[in-house]
């Protein structure tokens, strides 16, 4: 049984973020389950580097559509990464839990995916131009 | 004997940058050291955590000053972030250090140090120039 469940609520209304978030689940899950060390540090690498990658696709499209709390919504992810790199040095330091990858997931992401990002997707949703899959505005 | 060197050439003149990519070369080398395979998972997550937050440090520069080039810079940064999780990913399946291309990735990297590196430099530095040329008028 996963460790992280992919609920329909978490959904924000975007095509592209919501399947990003949920691919994050799945290699959350794949972290938690690893089983030597070499596994564990590919599979981290990975997830930092599509946590990574799924923070910039964010604050592309917060740029694009002018959202209004980009500012405090890039400190938050600047926050997140910063957890991730003291996870990451734990496993380098071979002290890694699974606890931490577990309350990385549902202290910071999940609570992040259904605050700020769902404030994101309502402000998208609010625009005359906004499509389920981009948002375009009219410069 | 280390495989990478460290040339003059690569300095841009900025001492935390200088001190940082030429730390990277360090740790590339003792990745091509590793002896077994707990070695190389090891040294393959060191490499990574330094080069995430090089290229942070870097990407937040730019980004806090208005880099035009920014988005295309962040990208070639993914690139060779992405190379290094597929090298982890190959460590995993029990390749052997010689099946990883460590020196197609330094080659890419030394190249982007003196081509796009250098040009946020002489970008910024012609800012001031530009600023400084005014102020004179």
């Amino acid at each position: 049984m996963s460790e992280f469940i992919w609920l329909d609520d978490y959904k924000i209304g975007h095509a592209t973020v919501d399947a990003q978030h949920q691919h994050l689940f799945e290699l959350a899950n794949k972290i938690v389950e690893a089983g030597s060390s070499e596994a564990l540090t590919h599979l981290f690498m990975l997830f930092y580097q599509h946590v990574r990658e799924h923070f910039e696709a964010e604050e592309q499209l917060m740029k694009q559509c002018r959202y209004p709390g980009y500012v405090q919504h890039i400190s938050a992810h600047n926050q997140m990464l910063e957890k991730l790199n003291e996870i990451s040095e734990t496993i380098f330091d071979r002290h890694w839990q699974p606890a931490a990858i577990k309350a990385f997931v549902t202290r910071w992401v999940l609570v992040h995916i259904r605050e700020e990002d769902r404030l994101m997707g309502e402000y998208m949703h609010t625009l005359p131009e906004y499509r389920s899959d981009t948002c375009l505005t009219t410069e | 004997m280390n495989q990478f060197v460290w040339e003059n050439h690569y300095l841009l003149g900025n001492e935390k940058v200088d001190q940082q990519h030429k730390e990277l070369f360090r740790l590339a080398n003792r990745l091509l050291a590793s002896k077994d395979i707990h070695a190389l998972t090891e040294n393959i997550m060191l490499l990574y955590h330094h080069v995430r937050e090089h290229f942070q440090a870097e990407e937040v520069f730019m980004k806090q000053n208005g880099y035009p080039e920014y988005q295309h810079h962040v990208q070639t940064h993914n690139l060779m972030l992405e190379k290094l999780v597929e090298f982890s990913n190959d460590i995993n399946q029990q390749q052997q250090l010689e099946a990883l291309d460590v020196p197609g990735f330094m080659h890419d990297w030394i190249a982007h140090i003196v081509a796009e590196d250098a040009a946020i430099n002489a970008y910024f530095a012609s800012q001031q120039e530009q600023k400084s040329g005014k102020s004179l008028y």
